[in-house]
């Protein structure tokens, strides 16, 4: 071989070499950008994740008014976590939908769908926010509701009186919550319903917001009633039971202007709840004079007609529905007969046993 | 090898029964009987709290008729949920502060708890029927609260004092 052939031999190997080394650099490059790239994904995901988390952990701690649902996001940015309550919130035009449907928070097939205020308003639960290049994500169900207004499938009518109707099973009151007095005390007692019960002797519509009396899982910490449905996730149906205690106040309006704060708290925590406000219920005059406990100036009949109208003029304003099992109760003379109740006003039995009954046929379907 | 393999059924075996056997309970059960003095066995005897609660509710003075409804005290304190093993209640559906408890905790050590528990319970009820119906509230100064193994009685009459030497005769205490 000569030199010229030599150097050519040598060069062709050199750049070889060199052509070996320019394409380890580029492979070794071009993993690195995937890697990187399959990582960010994996954050996005993951924040998107822990945003679930924490948003679920701020619901189980959240004590006050603020409304939970529809005005609160945990939103993603770019791989930086930013926790928002904003009044209102726009996203981007172009926003995905992903919905979680089996609730396992796990990323979905996307939906392209503009993120509407209908639909912000129609979700319920957890909801998180994970944007980036206008990815959205919510978590929850829809509703099918909006506005907080629930419709009666069998009339139409979105709040006021019910009329009565095909009696539901006791699997309706499973997921349903009795705030109240002591007559929904007598109605937990009595064990004629399985539901939840958020009641105490006294209670009234101011002290539903002060007054601790349900202990929490652990029993570290006792709860007001507003409190204990709020970390119970605000249960889609909800009877309250209050009135008997207020009869004393200076008037009806004073009792249903507080009464509506009620109602306003129970759906700033659930704007879909099916919310039910109980009539009061008659009462024995002559039991109550004779016990020497009640004062019967205000505890009777005529004043309990009045606040009654006044609860369901509230009801028919809130778009809420009103019960009246008293209807059932009281004798031809608008009393509560004596043999139904132990001091004028609480309830035996089978007294207890009509009121569970007037539940049953007077249930909303939502529509 | 087939030594080996022919041992693993015998070996299965044996760990199937000891298995079985930690799963028996101990001591004797007297079913629908109530304890009427403490046993001259070392075994414990184990006492039936349904009977025990439906003795003190028909044997206790209340001013009004209780309800059984045992899920009601499960609700009331799930905080002792983990550490009992069953509950009994007779509760009424009026306005009286009177009711009748029965825990059996899953051991001895978890009556203090449910002692404490019921304490603060009772604490809490004489504050709200002081405002709402206080003439209930002396029914409430003397409550039965008496343990006996693993069984905590917890009793609210209109004679508290009577309702003691009921539920230490049921339970089979001095």
């Amino acid at each position: 071989m000569n030199r010229l052939d030599a150097y050519s031999a040598g060069s062709r190997k050199n750049r070889r070499i060199a052509a070996a080394i320019r394409f380890s650099i580029i492979a070794v490059l071009a993993i690195c950008v995937i890697a990187v790239v399959v990582r960010i994904r994996s954050m996005g995901f993951q924040l998107a994740e822990e945003g679930v988390e924490e948003e679920i952990q701020y619901l189980d701690s959240m004590v006050d008014l603020t409304p939970v649902l529809g005005s609160r996001w945990t939103t993603v940015l770019n791989g930086l976590k930013e926790k928002d309550m904003p009044e209102s919130w726009d996203p981007p035009e172009t926003s995905r939908l992903i919905p979680d449907i089996d609730g396992t928070n796990e990323p979905e097939p996307v939906v392209t769908e503009p993120v509407t205020e209908d639909l912000k308003t129609s979700w319920k639960g957890n909801i998180v926010t994970y944007d980036s290049a206008g990815d959205v994500y919510l978590y929850g169900e829809p509703m099918g509701v909006h506005n907080g207004i629930v419709a009666d499938a069998l009339t139409g009518k979105t709040g006021g009186i019910l009329s009565a109707r095909e009696e539901v099973p006791n699997s309706y009151f499973a997921d349903a919550l009795f705030i109240g007095n002591s007559l929904a005390v007598g109605l937990e007692k009595s064990g004629e319903l399985q539901a939840g019960f958020s009641a105490n002797i006294g209670l009234n519509v101011r002290t539903f917001f002060t007054q601790k009396f349900i202990s929490n899982r652990d029993g570290t910490e006792l709860l007001t009633a507003v409190e204990a449905y709020a970390r119970a996730g605000g249960p889609d149906r909800v009877y309250l039971v209050f009135g008997i205690n207020e009869l004393g106040w200076n008037s009806a309006r004073a009792f249903t202007a507080q009464y509506q704060d009620v109602i306003n708290a129970i759906l700033a925590v659930n704007p879909n709840a099916i919310i039910y406000l109980q009539g009061i219920l008659p009462v024995n005059e002559e039991m109550c004079r004779a016990g020497g406990q009640y004062d019967t100036s205000y505890v009777n009949n005529k004043r309990i007609t009045e606040f009654n109208a006044a609860i369901v003029s509230l009801a028919e304003q809130k778009g809420v529905f009103y019960l009246n099992p008293g209807e059932l109760l009281a004798d031809t003379s608008g009393q509560l007969p004596a043999e139904n109740t132990f001091d004028g006003i609480h309830l035996k039995g089978t007294a207890l046993t009509v009121w569970v009954n007037y539940l049953k046929s007077h249930a909303v379907v939502p529509g | 090898m087939k030594k080996i393999s022919a041992l693993i059924p015998f070996l299965l075996l044996i760990l199937v029964l000891s298995l079985v056997s930690c799963g028996s309970p101990s001591g004797a059960t007297q079913p629908g009987a109530s304890q009427t003095g403490p046993s001259s066995d070392s075994e414990p005897v184990v006492l039936d709290i349904a009977a025990v609660a439906a003795r003190l509710a028909s044997e206790c003075s209340f001013s009004e008729e209780l309800t059984e409804n045992s899920a009601y005290l499960s609700a009331k304190f799930r905080s002792l949920a983990e550490q009992t093993e069953s509950c009994v209640a007779y509760v009424p559906t009026g306005i009286t502060p009177e009711e009748v408890f029965v825990f059996e905790m899953k051991s001895e050590e978890d009556t203090a708890q449910v002692k404490s528990v019921l304490e603060s319970y009772v604490s809490r009820q004489k504050s709200d029927y002081a405002d709402y119906a206080p003439l209930q509230v002396p029914k409430l100064e003397n409550p039965v609260i008496l343990t006996s193994g693993k069984v905590v009685v917890f009793v609210v009459s209109v004679d508290n004092e009577a309702a003691e030497s009921v539920a230490k005769s049921v339970l089979g205490i001095g």
